[in-house]
């Protein structure tokens, strides 16, 4: 259930513009980090441990290595296929953001 | 290594025009910037109807480190900035549950740019209110005062008083704040949500006796630019002659249309260099680690490798507001507020778009 309560706080609490994610960007080590994570989410009503916390960040790293891994495929699959130029590839870049969370600074 | 304002200032700067702030500019506020700690969002001061360099720069907080002060050389204004943070810090305080950002205003000087002058800087603060709070402000304006100004003149704070009595329908308090690094040392109101043809008789009923024709000549015109008004004033107690106009074109983000009115405007009436309208236009957008792996903060790393594919990590950069500056017997300024900040934000509220990068 705490894995639950991870997940939640990462969406309804540190994914959004505010205090609780600029305390996270202000720390300065990977255990200071997770120990934080930990106490804002206990703060905030979400309990869950730093081994969880720990478990998804690698869990996160083993996907974006596997996501890396396959999309390296599929641009040497692409380029045998359409003879890309060199330095061409696609990116993905914001368009536009939905709603109005980030509101002029003041008033 | 610790992170400062100054790695985020990096990811910002090649959106920086020449014609808008100076190569020598961008120099002093990277020197500023390198002393601070990294901020929820910051805004760049910038003149627009002169060749004027002349830059200020905003650092806005929503928490800060307890050493703030310690890159600085002490001075009287980082300890009440110093203790102004701890009462705000304090979860059992009234101020923690009414303020939402701490800012510090810094007035750079023109042309040096030598540690030493940097570090002599002295910082503006001001408060801003949470939204909603209309009422019960002047005890909490009255303990901020106590601390920037040790023992604040009764007749300022009777002032204050009148003024917040006094406001328009519609009209509340911003944000409240204290010139500590200015010799007038006056206090700074900035009203919002005040109407154009609310500013004549609220300037007369809190005593601003200079003529208001010249201003509301000019704002007449400014009416179908102009989605959302606030009036900042100086008071100790007097209220000084100058003021300033806030003028959000919208709140919406992508709305360019409209500040791209509103700067024409400002233009064709002599208030903005052509060179400075196409520099502001050219501000808003979206930074992503794609676009700078080099320049990306390394504050960010963990949160980056947490989120995962659920959310988008991006720097954002918006004309948050531009104001006009009114003296009396003197011409009408302008200045652009551009703001800029990281977010860490939901994928469902972000829409992509494929681009192809060469």
């Amino acid at each position: 259930m705490s894995e639950a309560a991870l997940d939640n706080f990462l969406k309804e609490q540190v994914f959004l513009p505010g205090a609780t994610q600029d305390q996270l960007k202000a720390t300065e080590s990977y255990e200071n980090f997770v120990d934080l994570m930990v106490r804002l989410g206990n703060e905030q009503g979400y309990s869950f441990t730093p081994e969880e916390v720990k478990t998804l960040v690698m869990n996160q790293i083993n996907q974006q290595k596997a996501d890396m891994d396959a999309r390296s495929q599929a641009l040497l699959d692409q380029e045998m296929a359409t003879n890309w130029k060199d330095g061409e590839f696609a990116e993905t870049g914001i368009q536009k953001l939905r709603g109005d969370d980030i509101l002029p600074l003041y008033p | 290594m610790t992170s400062s304002l100054d790695d985020y200032l990096k990811v910002v700067t090649p959106y920086l025009h020449p014609d808008l702030v100076t190569p020598q500019a961008i120099a002093q506020i990277q020197a500023l910037a390198y002393r601070l700690p990294i901020a929820s969002a910051a805004l760049l001061e910038c003149r627009l109807n002169s060749t004027d360099p002349d830059i200020d720069f905003h650092a806005s907080f929503t928490h800060l480190p307890p050493n703030l002060g310690d890159p600085f050389l002490p001075s009287s204004a980082w300890q009440a900035c110093q203790t102004l943070h701890q009462e705000w810090m304090d979860s059992t305080s009234a101020l923690h549950h009414s303020v939402n950002n701490f800012i510090l205003e810094f007035d750079l000087p023109e042309y040096s740019i030598d540690a030493s002058s940097i570090a002599a800087i002295n910082p503006s603060p001001y408060i801003i209110f949470k939204s909603g709070m209309s009422s019960g402000l002047q005890p909490l304006i009255q303990q901020t005062l106590e601390v920037l100004q040790k023992a604040p003149n009764p007749a300022l704070i009777a002032k204050i008083q009148h003024c917040l009595h006094a406001l328009p329908e519609g009209a509340s308090l911003a944000n409240v704040g204290v010139w500590l690094a200015r010799s007038h040392q006056a206090v700074r109101l900035t009203i919002k949500e005040i109407r154009f043809e609310q500013l004549p008789v609220y300037l007369e009923q809190i005593g601003w006796n200079h003529p208001t024709a010249p201003l509301t000549a000019y704002t007449s015109t400014l009416t179908p630019f102009v989605d959302t008004l606030a009036l900042a004033i100086d008071l100790d107690p007097t209220i000084h002659p100058k003021i300033g106009l806030e003028c959000f074109a919208t709140k919406d983000f992508h709305d360019q249309k409209r500040w791209q009115a509103l700067i024409d405007h400002l233009v064709q009436t002599d208030l903005c260099t052509p060179a400075k309208r196409n520099a502001l236009l050219d501000w808003s957008g979206f930074t992503q680690q794609t676009d700078c792996p080099n320049l990306w903060p390394a504050n960010l790393t963990y949160g980056d490798l947490l989120m995962g594919s659920n959310a988008i990590s991006f720097f954002w950069r918006r004309i948050n507001h531009i104001k006009l500056v009114y003296e009396p017997e003197q011409p009408l300024t302008a200045k652009a507020y551009l703001a800029f900040g990281h977010c860490w934000m939901s994928r469902d509220k972000v829409v992509l778009t494929p681009r192809q990068v060469i």
